[in-house]
């Protein structure tokens, strides 16, 4: 089972597809759900990620912006997209009927 | 000046992760154009993740109970009966200095002596914290950042407590064993004097064993950059070093009850004791070989 903040990393990387690497997950983190996600964070959930065979990481090519250093890029293998899958299913499921699931507030 | 300051922070900080991560690191910090402040920030948060994170495995709690700690404990001994043995010397000239002795030619001879005694006294204990160091962070590589700190916070606590308390322990151990007397300390003059009985083992374990120790561990680290027979080599003699160092403290033999005296008088085991000094011929290889390295290269660009 994934935690919180792994789910999280696993959604924004599938969102950015082919453009998934570090500075990018932490600004889709941010701009989505507006909390902040710290480079520590980031990247010791990524080992994790990495470990468990949820994503696959390699060195991508340097870029000027970065002062010609590389970026860790992040691919989620098919693995962590059953993974997502898997909590996203159990959180939609569990949060049936409980007051705050967005239909019920909607009714309410 | 705080924007340097906290470049050079980063630049430090970032040092001691691994050289891939580093770059990507350094490279993250330059894109996302976070302030001095901010990526120091953050380069500590992601350090401090990464060392507490290491504590999830067995290696760091082996390392730490079985090298760091009875490490700092022996070194703190023998820093403590350095700094002594030092005192004695020191409190001898700098607090008994007489002009007069300066012509007596006898005054040189012993001056020199004494000074030879307390040099080596001293190197020896620079090269055992050094390589104690050296082994720790061979050992483990990733922990460096958190080694560091545990084996400086052990000698510290080893020098304010554990050395007092084994010397206590020692002599009461000595009379209840083997029945020797509470002898009045025949240098009580020096450690009457509260320099030499509480400032001086202190700025010996400072200088002599913390410093080195702590410059030790990341040459450790850097062991596995040399070819395999050169790193055999460096261990062994890391691991000779520290274990002559052991056994030429007497307490080992007097508690295991084997007569020392035999062992130290034959020429092998005095051979084997110039081995303590190693780490000085091997920094002396490594700054030869880097100003070698730099005179080629000043050399291509002149050419």
């Amino acid at each position: 089972m994934l935690g919180e903040f792994e789910y999280l990393m696993l959604t924004a990387a599938a969102r950015l597809g082919e453009g998934a690497y570090g500075v990018s997950i932490r600004q889709e983190i941010e701009s989505t759900i507006g909390r902040s996600c710290s480079m520590g964070s980031l990247y010791t959930t990524l080992d994790r990620l990495e470990k468990k065979g949820f994503v696959k990481t390699w060195l991508g090519d340097p870029t000027p912006q970065r002062g010609g250093r590389p970026k860790r890029m992040v691919q989620v293998t098919v693995k962590g997209i059953q993974a997502a899958r898997d909590f996203y299913i159990a959180i939609t499921r569990v949060t049936r009927g409980a007051s705050w699931e967005i239909n019920r507030i909607a009714i309410q | 000046m705080t924007t340097s300051l906290t470049s050079r922070l980063v630049d430090v900080l970032t040092e001691i992760l691994d050289l891939e991560e580093r770059e990507i690191v350094r490279g993250d910090i330059e894109e996302s154009g976070a302030t001095g402040n901010q990526a120091a920030r953050e380069v500590f948060g992601l350090l401090v993740r990464r060392q507490l994170d290491q504590w999830t495995h067995w290696q760091p709690w082996i390392t730490f109970s079985a090298l760091i700690l009875p490490l700092a404990f022996v070194l703190s001994i023998v820093s403590e009966r350095t700094a002594r043995g030092s005192s004695v010397y020191l409190w001898m000239y700098a607090n008994n200095w007489h002009w007069s002795d300066v012509q007596n030619a006898g005054f040189w001879r012993v001056l020199g002596e004494s000074t030879l005694l307390v040099l080596t006294g001293q190197l020896a204990l620079v090269c055992g914290a050094w390589s104690g160091g050296f082994l720790i962070g061979a050992i483990s590589r990733k922990m460096v950042f958190t080694n560091s700190l545990l084996l400086a916070l052990m000698l510290l606590l080893g020098a304010a407590v554990g050395a007092p308390l084994y010397e206590e322990f020692y002599s009461q151990y000595l009379h209840r064993s083997f029945g020797m007397p509470f002898f009045p300390d025949p240098n009580a003059p020096v450690f009457d004097v509260a320099f030499y009985r509480q400032a001086f083992p202190l700025i010996v374990q400072g200088a002599f064993v913390v410093i080195p120790a702590l410059w030790g561990i990341p040459r450790g680290a850097g062991l596995a950059d040399f070819s395999r027979p050169i790193r055999i080599l460096l261990w062994t003699a890391a691991m000779v070093s520290l274990t002559v160092m052991l056994a030429q403290d007497q307490d080992l033999w007097i508690f295991l009850r084997v007569p020392m005296r035999p062992v130290f008088t034959q020429r092998w085991m005095q051979l084997l004791q110039i081995t303590v000094y190693w780490p000085t011929l091997y920094l002396g290889a490594l700054a030869i070989g880097r100003f070698r390295k730099t005179t080629a290269v000043e050399g291509e660009y002149i050419r």
